[in-house]
């Protein structure tokens, strides 16, 4: 049987900072995973003051068969700070989901990311049993993990990694072209929502990609 | 040829999203990947040819370009784009 198109099984959470520092990486996860043919599910894909933020997380993770999570951004963004829980917490919610879900929900996989690979264990060793890949902020490492992970999750074939970047990096160049020509500046580029981000990927894509 | 009914949303959006895609045409590009840089032809969308460094995968590429008259695009480690048009020379 051909895998569904839509829905449950094509949705692919991701649990992320959405600070900018972290942006270049969220981007190259949602371009990745529409790529592959799958349907990110972002905290920040729609915008509604109304919508209480933890009800918002907990339809996306029990409507997403696949998820990810980069723990790499959980230290504080000030010395005076505490470190950010966000990340973390939405990790509990997912696995939780998992084992007291429903048989569907069992089916859930995950990909947990960090930046080395046993730092956090000292200080969430509750983890530490979990397979966390490393991609030490580097684009190129992050390509490669989440498309070999979605590969070996999904069962189906997907392009291989090095089409995946070339496609990426030429998405990167058509993006910032169009953004040019419709009168963006260099900082409302920058600042590109997410929703707007996955729409012009999809366009892209139907526009037939090499 | 029959005429695109504008009066149709559908319709008008894609009209509107054809008119708005970059006219720049295919271009070779310079690409990072593991430890090498890459001269990947848009066109065919193949790999030309692999060097240890860039400047000689920019040198390669630029020659490439102005022989068949169109850009060069170098994609820096930092996600930082640059493009140099040979499309008049």
């Amino acid at each position: 049987m051909p895998p569904p198109t839509e829905g449950f099984g094509r949705n692919v959470f991701i649990n992320c900072p959405f600070d900018a520092d972290y942006l270049p990486l969220a981007r190259i996860l949602v371009f990745c995973v529409l790529r592959c043919g799958f349907q990110p599910r972002i905290a920040t894909e729609r915008s509604d003051s109304g919508e209480v933020r933890v009800e918002k997380i907990r339809e996306l993770i029990q409507s997403s068969r696949y998820s990810i999570h980069d723990l790499s951004r959980m230290e504080p963004l000030r010395p005076e700070d505490l470190p950010r829980f966000n990340m973390p917490f939405e990790l509990g919610l997912d696995l939780g989901c998992r084992y007291y879900g429903t048989a569907r929900l069992k089916s859930k996989q995950c990909l947990i990311l960090e930046t080395e690979r046993y730092r956090y264990q000292k200080v969430l060793s509750d983890i530490a049993g979990n397979d966390i890949r490393a991609h030490h902020d580097d684009p190129e490492q992050l390509v490669q993990e989440l498309r070999d992970w979605l590969r070996v999750s999904s069962g189906e074939p997907l392009l291989p990694v090095v089409k995946l970047w070339d496609q990426l990096n030429r998405f990167g160049d058509h993006l910032e072209t169009l953004l040019r020509q419709q009168g963006y500046s260099e900082r409302n580029a920058q600042a590109l929502e997410m929703a707007e981000y996955i729409s012009f990927v999809k366009n892209w894509m139907v526009g037939g990609v090499a | 040829m029959a005429k695109a009914n504008l009066s149709d949303p559908e319709v008008r959006d894609q009209v509107i999203a054809a008119l708005r895609k970059p006219k720049v045409g295919k271009a070779f590009h310079v690409i990072h990947w593991k430890n090498r840089w890459k001269v990947l032809d848009e066109r065919t969308a193949r790999t030309r040819k692999s060097f240890a460094d860039q400047d000689g995968a920019v040198e390669h590429a630029r020659e490439l370009a102005r022989d068949s008259k169109i850009d060069l695009v170098v994609h820096d480690r930092d996600g930082s784009i640059r493009r140099e048009s040979y499309r008049d020379s």
